[in-house]
Protein backbone atom coordinates (compact mmCIF):
# COMPACT_ATOMS: atom_id res chain seq x y z
CA UNK A 1 0.00 0.00 0.00
CA UNK A 2 1.59 3.27 -0.99
CA UNK A 3 1.13 6.71 0.46
CA UNK A 4 -1.54 7.66 -2.08
CA UNK A 5 -3.72 4.68 -1.48
CA UNK A 6 -3.60 5.55 2.21
CA UNK A 7 -4.81 9.03 1.42
CA UNK A 8 -7.56 7.61 -0.77
CA UNK A 9 -8.64 5.22 1.96
CA UNK A 10 -8.67 8.05 4.48
CA UNK A 11 -10.60 10.24 2.13
CA UNK A 12 -13.33 7.64 1.56
CA UNK A 13 -13.57 7.09 5.31
CA UNK A 14 -13.94 10.82 5.91
CA UNK A 15 -16.69 11.03 3.32
CA UNK A 16 -18.50 8.07 4.77
CA UNK A 17 -18.27 9.49 8.25
CA UNK A 18 -19.50 12.90 7.12
CA UNK A 19 -22.60 11.23 5.76
CA UNK A 20 -23.42 10.45 9.39
CA UNK A 21 -23.77 6.80 8.58
CA UNK A 22 -22.06 5.56 11.73
CA UNK A 23 -19.79 2.61 12.44
CA UNK A 24 -22.00 -0.18 11.26
CA UNK A 25 -21.95 1.06 7.73
CA UNK A 26 -18.21 0.71 7.40
CA UNK A 27 -18.44 -3.07 7.37
CA UNK A 28 -21.53 -2.85 5.19
CA UNK A 29 -19.52 -0.63 2.94
CA UNK A 30 -16.91 -3.34 2.65
CA UNK A 31 -19.43 -6.10 2.03
CA UNK A 32 -21.72 -4.18 -0.24
CA UNK A 33 -19.21 -2.31 -2.18
CA UNK A 34 -15.55 -3.17 -1.84
CA UNK A 35 -15.99 -6.92 -2.40
CA UNK A 36 -18.04 -6.83 -5.58
CA UNK A 37 -16.12 -3.99 -7.07
CA UNK A 38 -12.65 -4.87 -5.79
CA UNK A 39 -10.32 -1.96 -6.12
CA UNK A 40 -12.44 -0.15 -8.65
CA UNK A 41 -13.84 2.30 -6.16
CA UNK A 42 -10.35 3.51 -5.30
CA UNK A 43 -9.82 4.26 -8.94
CA UNK A 44 -13.20 5.76 -9.71
CA UNK A 45 -13.24 7.64 -6.45
CA UNK A 46 -9.75 8.94 -7.17
CA UNK A 47 -8.21 11.83 -5.37
CA UNK A 48 -8.64 14.14 -7.29
CA UNK A 49 -11.19 14.58 -8.90
CA UNK A 50 -13.50 15.31 -5.96
CA UNK A 51 -16.66 15.18 -8.12
CA UNK A 52 -16.18 11.46 -8.79
CA UNK A 53 -15.62 10.82 -5.14
CA UNK A 54 -18.77 12.67 -4.18
CA UNK A 55 -20.83 10.65 -6.62
CA UNK A 56 -19.30 7.42 -5.40
CA UNK A 57 -19.96 8.28 -1.77
CA UNK A 58 -23.58 9.14 -2.53
CA UNK A 59 -23.83 5.87 -4.42
CA UNK A 60 -22.34 4.02 -1.49
CA UNK A 61 -24.74 5.41 1.03
CA UNK A 62 -27.60 4.53 -1.30
CA UNK A 63 -26.31 1.00 -1.80
CA UNK A 64 -26.79 0.39 1.90
CA UNK A 65 -30.54 0.68 1.77
CA UNK A 66 -33.53 -1.00 0.17
CA UNK A 67 -35.74 0.68 -2.34
CA UNK A 68 -37.99 3.14 -0.55
CA UNK A 69 -41.73 2.45 -0.47
CA UNK A 70 -42.19 5.16 -3.06
CA UNK A 71 -39.63 3.51 -5.37
CA UNK A 72 -41.26 0.12 -4.81
CA UNK A 73 -44.50 1.70 -6.01
CA UNK A 74 -42.91 3.03 -9.21
CA UNK A 75 -41.27 -0.35 -9.82
CA UNK A 76 -44.71 -1.95 -9.37
CA UNK A 77 -46.31 0.49 -11.78
CA UNK A 78 -43.73 -0.41 -14.42
CA UNK A 79 -44.22 -4.16 -13.88
CA UNK A 80 -48.00 -3.63 -14.05
CA UNK A 81 -47.55 -1.61 -17.27
CA UNK A 82 -45.64 -4.57 -18.75
CA UNK A 83 -48.34 -7.04 -17.66
CA UNK A 84 -51.12 -4.82 -19.01
CA UNK A 85 -49.36 -4.65 -22.36
CA UNK A 86 -49.82 -8.44 -22.51
CA UNK A 87 -53.25 -8.85 -20.92
CA UNK A 88 -56.50 -6.99 -21.33
CA UNK A 89 -58.35 -5.69 -18.27
CA UNK A 90 -61.91 -7.01 -17.97
CA UNK A 91 -64.58 -4.41 -18.76
CA UNK A 92 -66.92 -5.95 -16.21
CA UNK A 93 -66.89 -3.16 -13.59
CA UNK A 94 -69.16 -5.03 -11.16
CA UNK A 95 -66.76 -7.99 -11.24
CA UNK A 96 -63.75 -5.67 -10.74
CA UNK A 97 -65.40 -4.09 -7.72
CA UNK A 98 -66.38 -7.46 -6.29
CA UNK A 99 -62.86 -8.92 -6.56
CA UNK A 100 -61.39 -5.70 -5.16
CA UNK A 101 -63.60 -5.86 -2.10
CA UNK A 102 -62.53 -9.41 -1.33
CA UNK A 103 -58.91 -8.37 -1.85
CA UNK A 104 -59.14 -5.35 0.46
CA UNK A 105 -60.60 -7.49 3.24
CA UNK A 106 -57.51 -9.70 3.06
CA UNK A 107 -54.95 -6.92 2.59
CA UNK A 108 -56.22 -5.20 5.74
CA UNK A 109 -55.27 -8.33 7.69
CA UNK A 110 -51.80 -8.56 6.15
CA UNK A 111 -48.53 -7.51 7.72
CA UNK A 112 -48.68 -4.47 5.42
CA UNK A 113 -52.27 -3.22 5.14
CA UNK A 114 -51.14 -0.12 3.27
CA UNK A 115 -48.52 0.03 0.56
CA UNK A 116 -47.31 3.39 -0.73
CA UNK A 117 -49.95 3.69 -3.43
CA UNK A 118 -52.43 1.14 -2.04
CA UNK A 119 -53.55 -2.28 -3.23
CA UNK A 120 -55.32 -2.73 -6.57
CA UNK A 121 -57.05 -5.96 -7.55
CA UNK A 122 -57.66 -6.33 -11.26
CA UNK A 123 -59.40 -9.02 -13.28
CA UNK A 124 -57.74 -9.82 -16.60
CA UNK A 125 -59.63 -11.25 -19.56
CA UNK A 126 -57.72 -14.42 -20.21
CA UNK A 127 -58.44 -18.12 -20.41
CA UNK A 128 -55.06 -18.86 -18.90
CA UNK A 129 -55.30 -19.83 -15.26
CA UNK A 130 -53.22 -17.31 -13.44
CA UNK A 131 -52.85 -14.78 -10.64
CA UNK A 132 -49.85 -12.59 -9.91
CA UNK A 133 -48.75 -9.63 -7.88
CA UNK A 134 -46.49 -6.77 -8.94
CA UNK A 135 -44.49 -4.93 -6.26
CA UNK A 136 -46.33 -2.22 -4.38
CA UNK A 137 -49.74 -3.91 -4.51
CA UNK A 138 -50.87 -4.38 -8.11
CA UNK A 139 -52.59 -7.77 -8.02
CA UNK A 140 -54.04 -9.54 -11.04
CA UNK A 141 -56.29 -12.57 -11.48
CA UNK A 142 -57.49 -14.02 -14.77
CA UNK A 143 -61.10 -14.83 -15.65
CA UNK A 144 -59.74 -18.33 -16.41
CA UNK A 145 -58.78 -18.85 -12.78
CA UNK A 146 -62.02 -17.27 -11.49
CA UNK A 147 -64.04 -19.76 -13.55
CA UNK A 148 -62.54 -22.81 -11.88
CA UNK A 149 -62.77 -21.50 -8.30
CA UNK A 150 -65.86 -22.79 -6.48
CA UNK A 151 -66.60 -19.94 -4.06
CA UNK A 152 -65.57 -16.62 -2.52
CA UNK A 153 -63.55 -18.33 0.19
CA UNK A 154 -61.37 -20.00 -2.44
CA UNK A 155 -60.96 -16.64 -4.22
CA UNK A 156 -59.95 -15.15 -0.87
CA UNK A 157 -57.34 -17.87 -0.49
CA UNK A 158 -55.80 -17.07 -3.89
CA UNK A 159 -55.84 -13.29 -3.29
CA UNK A 160 -54.43 -13.68 0.23
CA UNK A 161 -51.51 -15.60 -1.22
CA UNK A 162 -50.83 -12.82 -3.72
CA UNK A 163 -51.20 -10.07 -1.10
CA UNK A 164 -48.60 -11.99 0.94
CA UNK A 165 -46.10 -11.83 -1.94
CA UNK A 166 -46.57 -8.04 -1.97
CA UNK A 167 -46.46 -7.59 1.82
CA UNK A 168 -43.28 -9.69 1.98
CA UNK A 169 -41.74 -7.76 -0.94
CA UNK A 170 -40.95 -10.94 -2.87
CA UNK A 171 -41.16 -9.17 -6.23
CA UNK A 172 -38.25 -6.84 -5.76
CA UNK A 173 -36.13 -9.71 -4.43
CA UNK A 174 -36.18 -11.02 -8.01
CA UNK A 175 -33.94 -8.16 -9.09
CA UNK A 176 -30.48 -9.57 -9.67
CA UNK A 177 -27.67 -8.37 -7.44
CA UNK A 178 -25.99 -6.77 -10.40
CA UNK A 179 -29.08 -4.84 -11.48
CA UNK A 180 -29.84 -3.85 -7.89
CA UNK A 181 -26.26 -2.61 -7.41
CA UNK A 182 -26.43 -0.65 -10.65
CA UNK A 183 -29.82 0.69 -9.67
CA UNK A 184 -28.74 1.84 -6.26
CA UNK A 185 -25.57 3.41 -7.64
CA UNK A 186 -27.65 5.27 -10.15
CA UNK A 187 -30.25 6.27 -7.61
CA UNK A 188 -27.42 7.72 -5.58
CA UNK A 189 -26.51 9.90 -8.50
CA UNK A 190 -30.11 10.91 -9.00
CA UNK A 191 -30.40 11.88 -5.36
CA UNK A 192 -27.16 13.72 -5.25
CA UNK A 193 -27.10 15.83 -8.36
CA UNK A 194 -29.24 18.05 -10.46
CA UNK A 195 -31.40 15.72 -12.52
CA UNK A 196 -29.51 16.08 -15.73
CA UNK A 197 -31.01 14.20 -18.70
CA UNK A 198 -28.05 11.83 -19.02
CA UNK A 199 -28.41 10.54 -15.49
CA UNK A 200 -32.18 10.18 -15.84
CA UNK A 201 -31.59 8.26 -19.07
CA UNK A 202 -29.11 5.94 -17.37
CA UNK A 203 -31.52 5.50 -14.47
CA UNK A 204 -34.28 4.60 -16.92
CA UNK A 205 -32.10 1.90 -18.52
CA UNK A 206 -31.16 0.43 -15.13
CA UNK A 207 -34.80 0.68 -14.03
CA UNK A 208 -35.78 -1.24 -17.18
CA UNK A 209 -33.42 -4.10 -16.31
CA UNK A 210 -34.81 -4.30 -12.79
CA UNK A 211 -38.37 -4.32 -14.16
CA UNK A 212 -37.52 -7.19 -16.54
CA UNK A 213 -36.09 -9.24 -13.67
CA UNK A 214 -39.38 -8.91 -11.80
CA UNK A 215 -41.55 -9.53 -14.89
CA UNK A 216 -39.62 -12.64 -15.80
CA UNK A 217 -40.03 -14.01 -12.28
CA UNK A 218 -43.77 -13.29 -12.27
CA UNK A 219 -44.57 -14.62 -15.71
CA UNK A 220 -41.95 -17.31 -16.28
CA UNK A 221 -39.73 -18.54 -13.47
CA UNK A 222 -42.04 -18.17 -10.48
CA UNK A 223 -41.00 -17.53 -6.91
CA UNK A 224 -38.64 -19.74 -4.96
CA UNK A 225 -40.08 -22.59 -2.93
CA UNK A 226 -39.26 -20.74 0.28
CA UNK A 227 -41.09 -17.65 -0.91
CA UNK A 228 -44.12 -19.75 -1.88
CA UNK A 229 -44.18 -21.33 1.55
CA UNK A 230 -43.90 -17.94 3.23
CA UNK A 231 -46.77 -16.64 1.08
CA UNK A 232 -48.85 -19.75 1.85
CA UNK A 233 -48.45 -19.18 5.55
CA UNK A 234 -49.00 -15.40 5.53
CA UNK A 235 -51.93 -15.79 3.12
CA UNK A 236 -53.50 -18.44 5.32
CA UNK A 237 -53.26 -16.20 8.40
CA UNK A 238 -54.96 -13.37 6.45
CA UNK A 239 -57.65 -15.75 5.24
CA UNK A 240 -58.45 -16.98 8.74
CA UNK A 241 -58.28 -13.53 10.37
CA UNK A 242 -60.59 -12.00 7.81
CA UNK A 243 -63.21 -14.61 8.67
CA UNK A 244 -63.08 -16.89 5.64
CA UNK A 245 -63.13 -20.65 6.00
CA UNK A 246 -59.61 -21.95 6.64
CA UNK A 247 -60.40 -25.10 4.62
CA UNK A 248 -60.62 -22.99 1.48
CA UNK A 249 -56.81 -22.92 1.32
CA UNK A 250 -56.90 -26.71 1.04
CA UNK A 251 -59.74 -26.43 -1.48
CA UNK A 252 -57.55 -24.34 -3.77
CA UNK A 253 -54.65 -26.75 -3.41
CA UNK A 254 -56.94 -29.66 -4.22
CA UNK A 255 -58.15 -27.90 -7.34
CA UNK A 256 -54.52 -27.53 -8.36
CA UNK A 257 -53.96 -31.21 -7.68
CA UNK A 258 -57.04 -32.34 -9.57
CA UNK A 259 -55.42 -32.53 -12.92
CA UNK A 260 -54.63 -28.94 -13.67
CA UNK A 261 -51.01 -29.20 -12.69
CA UNK A 262 -50.00 -30.18 -16.18
CA UNK A 263 -50.85 -26.79 -17.56
CA UNK A 264 -47.79 -25.06 -18.89
CA UNK A 265 -46.93 -21.79 -17.19
CA UNK A 266 -49.22 -19.84 -14.91
CA UNK A 267 -50.26 -20.18 -11.32
CA UNK A 268 -50.12 -23.93 -11.11
CA UNK A 269 -46.68 -24.50 -12.51
CA UNK A 270 -45.24 -21.85 -10.23
CA UNK A 271 -46.87 -23.40 -7.17
CA UNK A 272 -45.18 -26.78 -6.82
CA UNK A 273 -45.20 -29.50 -4.15
CA UNK A 274 -48.87 -29.20 -3.33
CA UNK A 275 -49.00 -32.17 -0.98
CA UNK A 276 -46.22 -30.75 1.18
CA UNK A 277 -47.88 -27.38 1.26
CA UNK A 278 -51.22 -28.75 2.42
CA UNK A 279 -49.38 -30.57 5.21
CA UNK A 280 -47.49 -27.41 6.19
CA UNK A 281 -50.72 -25.43 6.55
CA UNK A 282 -52.25 -28.17 8.69
CA UNK A 283 -49.31 -27.71 11.07
CA UNK A 284 -50.14 -24.03 11.58
CA UNK A 285 -52.11 -23.62 14.75
CA UNK A 286 -54.23 -20.51 14.24
CA UNK A 287 -57.34 -19.79 16.22
CA UNK A 288 -60.34 -19.07 14.04
CA UNK A 289 -62.21 -15.88 15.06
CA UNK A 290 -65.96 -16.40 14.83
CA UNK A 291 -67.72 -18.98 12.71
CA UNK A 292 -66.65 -19.10 9.06
CA UNK A 293 -69.83 -21.01 8.22
CA UNK A 294 -71.83 -17.88 9.07
CA UNK A 295 -72.42 -16.00 5.85
CA UNK A 296 -70.89 -18.72 3.70
CA UNK A 297 -74.06 -19.16 1.63
CA UNK A 298 -74.32 -15.40 1.01
CA UNK A 299 -70.66 -15.28 0.01
CA UNK A 300 -70.99 -18.18 -2.38
CA UNK A 301 -74.13 -16.68 -3.89
CA UNK A 302 -72.49 -13.35 -4.65
CA UNK A 303 -69.34 -15.08 -5.94
CA UNK A 304 -71.42 -17.04 -8.48
CA UNK A 305 -73.42 -13.93 -9.40
CA UNK A 306 -70.31 -11.92 -10.29
CA UNK A 307 -68.08 -14.58 -11.75
CA UNK A 308 -70.37 -16.81 -13.79
CA UNK B 1 22.90 -0.25 0.46
CA UNK B 2 22.81 1.12 3.95
CA UNK B 3 21.07 4.33 2.92
CA UNK B 4 18.53 2.34 0.86
CA UNK B 5 17.78 0.31 3.97
CA UNK B 6 17.28 3.50 5.99
CA UNK B 7 14.96 4.96 3.37
CA UNK B 8 12.95 1.76 3.35
CA UNK B 9 12.74 1.83 7.15
CA UNK B 10 11.64 5.46 7.11
CA UNK B 11 8.95 4.69 4.51
CA UNK B 12 7.72 1.80 6.51
CA UNK B 13 7.46 4.11 9.57
CA UNK B 14 5.58 6.67 7.47
CA UNK B 15 3.15 4.04 6.29
CA UNK B 16 2.62 2.78 9.85
CA UNK B 17 2.10 6.32 11.12
CA UNK B 18 -0.40 7.22 8.43
CA UNK B 19 -2.28 3.96 9.00
CA UNK B 20 -2.41 4.69 12.71
CA UNK B 21 -3.62 8.21 12.00
CA UNK B 22 -6.26 6.88 9.59
CA UNK B 23 -7.54 4.44 12.22
CA UNK B 24 -7.84 7.13 14.90
CA UNK B 25 -9.68 9.47 12.55
CA UNK B 26 -12.02 6.71 11.44
CA UNK B 27 -12.87 5.82 15.05
CA UNK B 28 -13.48 9.48 15.94
CA UNK B 29 -15.63 10.08 12.90
CA UNK B 30 -17.60 6.91 13.57
CA UNK B 31 -18.34 8.11 17.09
CA UNK B 32 -19.40 11.46 15.66
CA UNK B 33 -21.57 9.67 13.11
CA UNK B 34 -23.32 7.54 15.69
CA UNK B 35 -24.13 10.62 17.79
CA UNK B 36 -25.44 12.33 14.70
CA UNK B 37 -27.79 9.49 13.85
CA UNK B 38 -29.19 8.95 17.35
CA UNK B 39 -32.89 9.69 17.42
CA UNK B 40 -33.66 12.91 19.17
CA UNK B 41 -37.24 11.99 20.13
CA UNK B 42 -39.95 9.44 19.39
CA UNK B 43 -40.75 10.93 16.03
CA UNK B 44 -41.51 8.69 13.07
CA UNK B 45 -42.58 9.45 9.54
CA UNK B 46 -45.44 8.24 7.36
CA UNK B 47 -43.97 6.27 4.44
CA UNK B 48 -47.15 5.62 2.45
CA UNK B 49 -49.07 8.13 0.35
CA UNK B 50 -52.12 8.27 2.64
CA UNK B 51 -51.96 6.43 5.94
CA UNK B 52 -55.23 5.69 7.70
CA UNK B 53 -55.26 6.76 11.33
CA UNK B 54 -57.71 4.54 13.19
CA UNK B 55 -59.50 4.78 16.52
CA UNK B 56 -58.42 1.32 17.65
CA UNK B 57 -55.47 -0.97 16.90
CA UNK B 58 -57.23 -3.26 14.45
CA UNK B 59 -58.23 -3.56 10.80
CA UNK B 60 -61.41 -1.63 9.95
CA UNK B 61 -61.55 0.28 13.23
CA UNK B 62 -63.27 3.65 12.58
CA UNK B 63 -61.16 6.26 10.78
CA UNK B 64 -59.81 9.30 12.62
CA UNK B 65 -57.98 10.93 9.72
CA UNK B 66 -55.80 10.33 6.70
CA UNK B 67 -52.17 11.20 7.29
CA UNK B 68 -50.16 12.09 4.18
CA UNK B 69 -46.71 10.86 3.08
CA UNK B 70 -43.77 12.29 4.99
CA UNK B 71 -45.84 13.56 7.95
CA UNK B 72 -43.90 13.53 11.20
CA UNK B 73 -45.84 11.81 13.96
CA UNK B 74 -45.11 11.46 17.69
CA UNK B 75 -45.18 7.89 18.94
CA UNK B 76 -47.23 7.71 22.15
CA UNK B 77 -47.21 3.94 22.52
CA UNK B 78 -45.28 1.46 20.43
CA UNK B 79 -46.64 -1.92 19.47
CA UNK B 80 -45.85 -4.86 17.19
CA UNK B 81 -48.45 -4.19 14.56
CA UNK B 82 -50.10 -0.94 15.63
CA UNK B 83 -48.55 2.21 17.00
CA UNK B 84 -50.50 4.85 18.94
CA UNK B 85 -49.47 8.22 17.60
CA UNK B 86 -50.26 11.89 17.72
CA UNK B 87 -50.30 13.49 14.30
CA UNK B 88 -51.64 16.50 12.45
CA UNK B 89 -52.29 19.09 15.15
CA UNK B 90 -52.89 16.68 17.95
CA UNK B 91 -55.08 14.03 16.35
CA UNK B 92 -54.52 10.77 18.19
CA UNK B 93 -55.05 7.27 16.93
CA UNK B 94 -53.38 4.14 15.62
CA UNK B 95 -51.24 3.76 12.54
CA UNK B 96 -50.01 0.41 11.28
CA UNK B 97 -46.34 -0.20 12.07
CA UNK B 98 -45.65 -0.87 8.37
CA UNK B 99 -46.86 2.61 7.37
CA UNK B 100 -44.17 4.26 9.48
CA UNK B 101 -40.41 4.64 9.23
CA UNK B 102 -37.84 6.05 11.62
CA UNK B 103 -36.08 7.56 8.60
CA UNK B 104 -36.81 11.20 8.08
CA UNK B 105 -38.61 11.81 4.79
CA UNK B 106 -37.28 14.87 3.06
CA UNK B 107 -39.09 16.59 0.25
CA UNK B 108 -36.94 18.40 -2.22
CA UNK B 109 -37.95 19.47 -5.66
CA UNK B 110 -35.96 18.05 -8.53
CA UNK B 111 -34.18 21.30 -9.28
CA UNK B 112 -32.71 21.71 -5.82
CA UNK B 113 -29.03 20.99 -5.97
CA UNK B 114 -27.43 18.40 -3.79
CA UNK B 115 -26.59 19.14 -0.18
CA UNK B 116 -24.72 17.01 2.34
CA UNK B 117 -27.84 15.66 3.99
CA UNK B 118 -28.80 13.83 0.81
CA UNK B 119 -26.12 11.26 1.58
CA UNK B 120 -27.56 10.28 4.94
CA UNK B 121 -28.83 6.69 4.96
CA UNK B 122 -31.29 7.75 7.65
CA UNK B 123 -33.16 9.89 5.20
CA UNK B 124 -35.65 9.02 2.52
CA UNK B 125 -35.67 11.52 -0.30
CA UNK B 126 -39.25 11.84 -1.44
CA UNK B 127 -39.59 12.28 -5.16
CA UNK B 128 -36.02 11.12 -5.82
CA UNK B 129 -34.68 7.88 -7.24
CA UNK B 130 -37.05 5.60 -9.16
CA UNK B 131 -39.92 8.03 -9.29
CA UNK B 132 -42.08 9.85 -11.79
CA UNK B 133 -39.06 11.43 -13.50
CA UNK B 134 -37.47 8.05 -14.27
CA UNK B 135 -40.88 6.59 -15.13
CA UNK B 136 -41.46 9.34 -17.70
CA UNK B 137 -38.15 8.45 -19.36
CA UNK B 138 -38.76 4.69 -19.09
CA UNK B 139 -42.22 5.08 -20.67
CA UNK B 140 -40.46 6.31 -23.84
CA UNK B 141 -38.39 3.11 -24.13
CA UNK B 142 -39.08 0.46 -26.74
CA UNK B 143 -40.41 -2.04 -24.20
CA UNK B 144 -44.13 -2.83 -24.56
CA UNK B 145 -45.79 -0.87 -21.76
CA UNK B 146 -49.36 0.14 -21.02
CA UNK B 147 -49.18 2.88 -18.41
CA UNK B 148 -52.55 4.13 -19.55
CA UNK B 149 -54.17 0.92 -18.30
CA UNK B 150 -52.24 1.19 -15.02
CA UNK B 151 -53.61 4.71 -14.52
CA UNK B 152 -57.13 3.39 -15.17
CA UNK B 153 -56.57 0.64 -12.60
CA UNK B 154 -55.48 3.22 -10.04
CA UNK B 155 -58.57 5.34 -10.68
CA UNK B 156 -60.77 2.48 -9.52
CA UNK B 157 -61.39 3.12 -5.82
CA UNK B 158 -63.80 1.38 -3.48
CA UNK B 159 -64.96 3.41 -0.49
CA UNK B 160 -64.37 2.08 2.99
CA UNK B 161 -68.13 2.20 3.62
CA UNK B 162 -68.75 -0.07 0.62
CA UNK B 163 -66.14 -2.53 1.88
CA UNK B 164 -67.63 -2.53 5.38
CA UNK B 165 -71.08 -3.24 3.95
CA UNK B 166 -69.62 -6.02 1.80
CA UNK B 167 -67.90 -7.46 4.87
CA UNK B 168 -71.11 -7.43 6.89
CA UNK B 169 -73.17 -9.01 4.11
CA UNK B 170 -70.64 -11.81 3.87
CA UNK B 171 -70.82 -12.53 7.60
CA UNK B 172 -67.15 -11.61 7.95
CA UNK B 173 -67.36 -9.16 10.87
Amino acid sequence: MNKYSNIRFLCICVLLAITGSGCATLSEFNDAYMKPYGNKILKTAGFPPPKGLTDAAVGLSKSMRDLSREEEYYLGRAVAARILALYKVSNNQALQKYVSQVGYLLAQESSRPQTFGGYYFTVLNSDSINAFAAPGGFIFITTGLLKILPDEDALASVLGHEVAHVALRHGEKAISDKNMNDALMNLGQLAGTLSCPEIVQQASAVFGSAVEDVVSQLLEQGYSRDQEEEADEAGYIMLVNSGYAPESAGTVFNILRAGNTRQEGGWFSSHPDIEDRIEDLKDLDISVPGDPARGYAARKKRFLKFTR
Amino acid sequence: MNSKYMIAQQRSREVRNSRWLSSVIVVLLCLYGSFQTARADDAEYVQVRNATLRQAPRAWAPLVATVPYGTKVSVLEDGDAWVRVSALTNKQGFLHRSSLTTKKIVFSDMTTSFDGSAQDVNLVLAGKGFTSEVEAQFAKSKVALNYNAVNQVEKRKVSENDILRFRKEGGLE
